[in-house]
């Protein structure tokens, strides 16, 4: 924990918030890609979480918290941007993948593409725990933490996203086996 | 591809999948934002300035400034406004060639009241939001914004900028104010004001936000003494739209307390120094029995009533929870019961995301999908109150501790501050 550069950046230094989100501008960036999927709205979601984290960082109590709250930060603003998205026609964009060379044999490009409906399928707070927990790496109680929600209330949440993502599956599924006997 | 018993190795796999890195451009424009955003308080000077007499908290609030704009961290008199959904930049117009000193850290805050009559507050919303940074003025969001400065150590003055509805662009106000001890509650009086919407709105005591969610109006820590909610509203019925409502929850608070949280259909005070985490009291409103078959789930239990009798004689009973005998009550005019609440040490079920611990479900949202799974578990205290809400509907004022320790530690004081609650319509 860069507790230093916390304590310099709550009382206004520039250069220590610059550092500080220098080095987990990456991660943040990459949490919010995979909430949002899209990748104008993820910056427009990072952007206005970090530029908020500035002006209200003085009100953080404990700087050990950084992180988390700055996770929370993210997470709520690439929510916000969900929200907005789901009253606009879907613009996807193509992404670059910085995916390494054989990760991907586990899954057939219609697999990425059915999980990709599903996923979109889910609301944006299931969305955000399961990027959390199988991206990020969180554990339900640090979800909890991040989330500032009871930890049964965040492995209950875990629990409805993973039922909704398989429900969203199944959905697509069937949606397609329709389709392909309509055509 | 398998997917239940797979999903959690199909969904790592798949989400590697995508950028990993934040591009430059976006890098550098947020450290451009940053440069041109001020940090909203200074609680460092904030907590100098409560302990110091007017004159010497003025001297000291005037060095501050010299010394702040003297290291490039801020710069009185052009620093773009920051309002509640974000900076935005909005030059001064106070055309001023040598500006006042910017507002006091004590006012550098969201204040809430009651809604006050002109010019409205945006539809759907009553109550009032104050909001002062370094040098601007807004009320309930972007209305009346003024150029603020402080001309004395306890006065303000308001210019309206440009194009500001209800006021004309260089309407000028002033204002004295007073703060109590700690800046809870601050009080403003009208000395004079050109525009009359503004001075219709501003005098008066106003509760200050402090709240540590910055996505969150609540009011952080408390002072002694009576407080209100501003957003939760336990009477909205079924099918009619939420909205904000100053004073729809207020109850009274000894040192040591903060509000942590002010949401439509919850409220939370927490002892600022607990050692447990979710020790605090919870007010819970449209809440209703889970599901007996599978008490998991947010799926409601459709055989129990919502009414405060029903519920509470399901409590006595449910399996998996020892409670005592429930109490009749009166909490701020509304007739419930009292009762406290442990696991039953017997009880062995799990839930899915219990990690293999006894686990029974209580309670859950009556909108399906709001999320809200309320369980007790391990070593949890509570203290319920189940309050009718007169239309058929219950709330649930909760005093919770994830251990007998973390409970006994607060219980005195919270059930307290839960008996001098009041709910007005």
């Amino acid at each position: 924990m860069d507790r230093d550069l916390v304590e310099a950046a709550r009382r206004g230094d520039r250069q220590a918030y610059a550092d500080l989100i220098r080095t987990r501008g990456d991660r943040l960036f990459a949490i919010a890609q995979r909430i949002l999927r899209d990748v104008d709205r993820t910056e427009d979601a990072v952007q206005d979480a970090l530029v908020i984290a500035w002006r209200d960082l003085p009100g953080l109590r404990d700087p050990d918290r950084f992180d988390a709250w700055l996770h929370r930060l993210v997470v709520r603003s690439c929510v916000h941007e969900a929200m907005r998205q789901r009253r606009l026609v879907a613009s996807l964009h193509v992404l670059p993948t910085d995916l390494p060379a054989g990760v991907d044999e586990f899954l057939s490009v219609a697999d990425r593409d059915q999980l990709d409906r599903g996923f979109r399928r889910l609301d944006p707070q299931q969305r955000a725990i399961l990027v959390l927990r199988h991206f990020a790496g969180y554990e339900p109680s640090e979800i909890a933490d991040i989330l500032g929600i009871p930890p049964g209330t965040a492995r209950s949440r875990l629990h409805h996203a993973h039922r909704a993502m398989r429900a969203a599956l199944d959905a697509d599924a069937r949606a397609t086996a329709i389709g392909g006997q309509l055509a | 591809m398998n997917r239940p018993a797979e999903i959690d190795r199909v969904l790592e796999v798949w989400l590697l999948d995508g950028p990993s890195r934040m591009p430059d451009r976006l890098f550098e424009s947020v450290l451009d934002q940053v440069d041109r955003t001020s940090q909203r308080r200074l609680a460092r000077l904030q907590l100098r300035f409560t302990d110091m007499t007017p004159t010497i908290r003025w001297l000291a609030a005037g060095a501050a400034a010299v010394l702040l704009a003297a290291v490039g961290f801020m710069t009185f008199g052009r620093d773009p406004g920051v309002g509640p959904g974000g900076p935005t930049a909005s030059p001064s117009a106070s055309g001023s060639s040598s500006p006042a000193p910017g507002v006091p850290a004590e006012l550098r805050y969201g204040f809430l009241a009651e809604f006050r009559s002109q010019p409205p507050a945006p539809a759907g919303q009553d109550r009032s939001i104050l909001e002062f940074d370094a040098t601007t003025f807004t009320y309930n969001g972007t209305l009346l914004t003024s150029d603020a400065s402080a001309p004395t150590a306890d006065s303000i003055m308001l210019v309206a900028r440009p194009g500001v509805d209800d006021c004309a662009g260089g309407d000028e106000g002033t204002y004295t104010w007073s703060a109590s001890p700690g800046g809870a509650k601050v009080t403003f009086t009208l000395v004079k004001d050109d525009c009359a919407a503004r001075a219709a709105v501003i005098p008066g005591e106003w509760l200050r936000s402090d709240c540590p969610d910055s996505g969150n109006f609540c009011l952080g820590d408390l002072e002694p003494g009576r407080y209100s909610s501003h957003y939760i509203d336990p009477f909205v019925a079924p099918g009619v739209d939420w909205r904000p409502r100053f004073g729809a929850i207020s109850y009274e608070v000894p040192g040591g307390w903060a509000n942590n949280g002010d949401w439509p259909t919850e409220y939370t005070l927490v002892p600022v120094d607990a050692d447990a985490p979710w020790t605090g009291i919870y007010v819970v409103t449209d809440i209703v029995i889970v599901s007996e078959e599978d008490h998991c789930s947010e799926t409601p239990d459709s055989n129990v009533g919502r009414t405060a009798d029903a519920m509470v004689a399901w409590l006595a009973d449910a399996p998996g929870i020892v409670s005592t005998e429930p109490e009749g009550v009166e909490i701020g005019g509304l007739s419930g019961y009292a009762l406290d609440l442990s696991m039953d040490p017997s009880w062995t079920e799990t839930c899915p995301f219990s990690n293999g611990q006894p686990t029974r479900g209580l309670f859950t949202d009556s909108q399906p999908g709001a999320g809200l799974q309320w369980n007790v578990s391990g070593e949890t205290r509570m203290r319920l109150y189940v309050l009718d809400l007169g239309d058929g509907r219950s709330m649930v004022v909760n005093i919770e501790a994830p251990d007998q320790a973390a409970y006994e530690s607060m219980i005195d004081e919270a059930t307290a501050i839960v008996e001098s609650m009041a709910f007005p319509r």
